[in-house]
């Protein structure tokens, strides 16, 4: 027969180190956010079928996540070992609560396989169970979980890709982009580092660059952002950034990126300073799409260039501040995120990105002949307004195959990306600027517990984001 | 002659109504992978499925334990429901696994999956659409062989 195995708390010190610990020591693991079951429905015992009545929750395999180092050295060992029980308790009872079920509650078989089910498809664990115990009482349950957690590690992403675009009018062009990523102490797939620093580096040339005038077509001004600057072929153009972010278990994150590009050819640089933070929801515990709120504040200046907006004339910086709303979709069937900021200063300046992809041939076979075992369709809508200039809106369409091959005991991955896409500058509602893409992207790809690393070659013609 | 009459008419039975005979597998897994799941008084469901390239057919199994009583309900989706004790689990979760609506003998890819994750799902979707709608066509035999699960018990070659 199980016993509750919390401590009583009469130790003045434990009252405090539940407190104050209690949200640190849940750094070490990512948890789904409440799906509570129907607590109307578990109230209401004389309704159910079989209900059982929750005596104690208890957890075994949580001991790896919580060492109790700090108590360790700061207490004597019958104080430290209190701590340490207490904490995983507390641990044990925050990840039932987050899969929907309490301490004294009511629930019926029904609810306890779901609960079973949420716990072991959430990806949170390696593995998870649970079980029912009798307690003293007709109907009184102990329910036990035994999780075997994640072993933290550090994940690292790097992507090398290469460019070359060819158009007869405005000349060639030649990108060379790379991108890495650290996750340090991740957990599994799906848990986010509680730390993750980023870098990226763009350089591009092209013979005939294009100027700000040739996206407008009534004689107003027109910013363009550092990203268009760089991917409109400026002359000997390069572009840097470092992204840092920190992530808590309950959501909350900070994050601070530095983008700096300069332009040769036009002595020009730039330098953006983001700073964004808010917190992450994951509704479903089963779906790993994630809802964010936040606030975003970028600081914008210009060194040898100058802002074409009427506010913005004349000054080389530019401070804003956005509130965001995004939600990262993880679906069976939809990948991809929907953004949304907007500024809380008084001019119009928002934007919004869609890039969602629906994976093709998981569990259906569509009726085409490429012959590529798997596959995807992208639809990408970037519409964008800044600085109350003209609203770009770059829409997307692409196929993606992917075929898996193994090479020196790495599972490699060959993809083939096909796709069109339009660019669009509304700046004269008359005649809006228009640009056509096709491109093709060949890439190469390979993913490990530990590592992702993709290296793509693209080829198409001008293209200007 | 008559030595070998009753030879083919089980022959013949057996054309008519065949039935997949899943027990002798079942029985090696059962006090190792299900006694442990039926003890721990948590509902769960074995989806038993059987394909070839043309055909798939399935039975979806839940059973639940009632840790006071120490009885065993086996309910067959869609169809009928029993109760059983923990001595005789074996030979009645078995019997409710069997396929016997197998029209033809010939060898099917099998597998007994332990909380399938689209097994009610399909079930229905196979029922109401026969799994075409438009341009998508179901894959039953890539989802006999693929289908997420949280554990594969048994999946072998049977006739």
């Amino acid at each position: 027969m199980l016993k509750s195995k919390r401590p009583a708390s009469s130790y003045p010190v434990m009252k405090t180190l539940q407190a104050s610990l209690a949200v640190s020591c849940l750094l070490w693991i990512g948890l789904a956010a409440p799906a509570p079951l129907d607590a109307a429905e578990s109230s209401q015992p004389e309704s159910r079928k079989s209900p059982y009545f929750i005596d104690g929750l208890h957890c075994e395999g949580l001991d790896g996540l919580e060492t109790g180092d700090d108590l360790t050295r700061a207490y004597p060992d019958e104080v430290a070992d209190m701590g340490i029980k207490t904490r995983h308790q507390e641990q044990c009872e925050w990840i039932f609560e987050k899969s929907g079920v309490r301490k004294f509650q009511w629930v019926t078989p029904e609810d306890l396989e779901k609960l079973d089910f949420i716990l072991k498809h959430s990806r949170k664990f390696a593995a998870a169970a649970i079980r029912i115990e009798k307690s003293e009482l007709q109907n009184h349950i102990h329910l036990i979980g035994r999780f075997e957690m994640f072993e933290p590690k550090t994940f690292y992403q790097l992507r090398l890709s290469q460019g070359l675009e060819r158009d007869q009018t405005d000349g060639d062009r030649n990108t060379s982009d790379v991108e890495a990523k650290f996750h340090f102490k991740k957990r599994g797939t799906i848990n986010p580092a509680p730390f993750v620093l980023g870098f990226k580096y763009r350089s591009t040339d092209a013979a005939a660059p294009m100027n700000h005038n040739d996206l407008s077509r009534n004689g107003k001004g027109v910013t363009f952002t550092s990203e268009e600057k760089i991917a409109q072929s400026r002359t000997d153009a390069t572009y840097g950034a470092v992204t840092t972010r920190f992530q808590q278990a309950n959501g909350f994150f900070f994050s601070f990126a530095l983008e700096s590009s300069h332009m040769s050819g036009d002595s020009e640089s730039t330098l953006d300073t983001h700073f964004e933070t808010g917190v992450e929801t994951q509704l479903d515990p089963l779906l790993p799409s994630v809802t964010r709120l936040s606030l975003l504040y970028s600081n914008y200046s210009v060194e040898g260039g100058e802002f074409y907006a009427s506010k913005a004339r004349g000054k080389n910086y530019r401070s804003i501040a956005f509130a965001g709303l995004a939600e990262d979709i993880q679906t069976r069937w939809v990948k991809g995120k929907i953004e949304l900021y907007r500024s809380l200063t008084p001019e119009l300046h928002y934007f919004l990105n869609m890039d969602l992809a629906a994976p093709l041939l998981t569990y259906a076979s569509v009726t085409h002949s490429l012959g590529i075992s798997g596959g995807s369709i992208r639809g990408a809508v970037l519409p964008e307004h800044r600085f109350g200039l003209p609203d770009r809106t770059v829409i997307q369409y692409f196929y993606q195959g992917e075929e898996g091959f193994s090479l020196t005991g790495y599972d490699l991955k060959v993809g083939l990306k096909v796709g069109l896409a339009t660019y669009k500058a509304i700046n004269n509602l008359d005649t809006p600027y228009s640009q056509d893409q096709a491109f093709a992207e060949l890439g190469l790809k390979t993913k490990t517990d530990d590592f992702e690393t993709t290296f793509a070659f693209l080829y198409g013609n001008r293209r200007l984001y | 002659m008559r030595r070998l009459l009753p030879l083919s008419l089980i022959l013949c039975n057996a054309t008519l109504a065949h039935a997949l005979d899943v027990c002798p597998s079942y029985h090696r897994i059962h006090e190792r992978e299900i006694v442990p799941r039926i003890k721990s008084g948590i509902p769960f469901k074995l989806l038993s499925i059987a394909a070839d390239d043309r055909n798939s057919f399935r039975r979806i199994v839940r059973i639940e334990y009632d840790l006071w009583n120490e009885t065993l309900s086996i309910e067959v989706l869609g169809r009928q429901k029993s109760v059983s004790t923990l001595k005789e689990a074996s030979a009645k979760i078995c019997e409710a696994l069997s396929l016997k609506e197998i029209p033809d003998k010939q060898t099917y890819q099998y597998r007994l999956m332990l909380n399938p994750v689209l097994g009610e799902g399909l079930q229905r979707l196979k029922e109401k659409s026969d799994g075409r709608s438009g341009l998508l066509e179901i894959n039953w035999h890539r989802l006999a062989k693929d289908l997420e699960t949280e554990k594969t018990l048994i999946e072998s070659e049977l006739m």
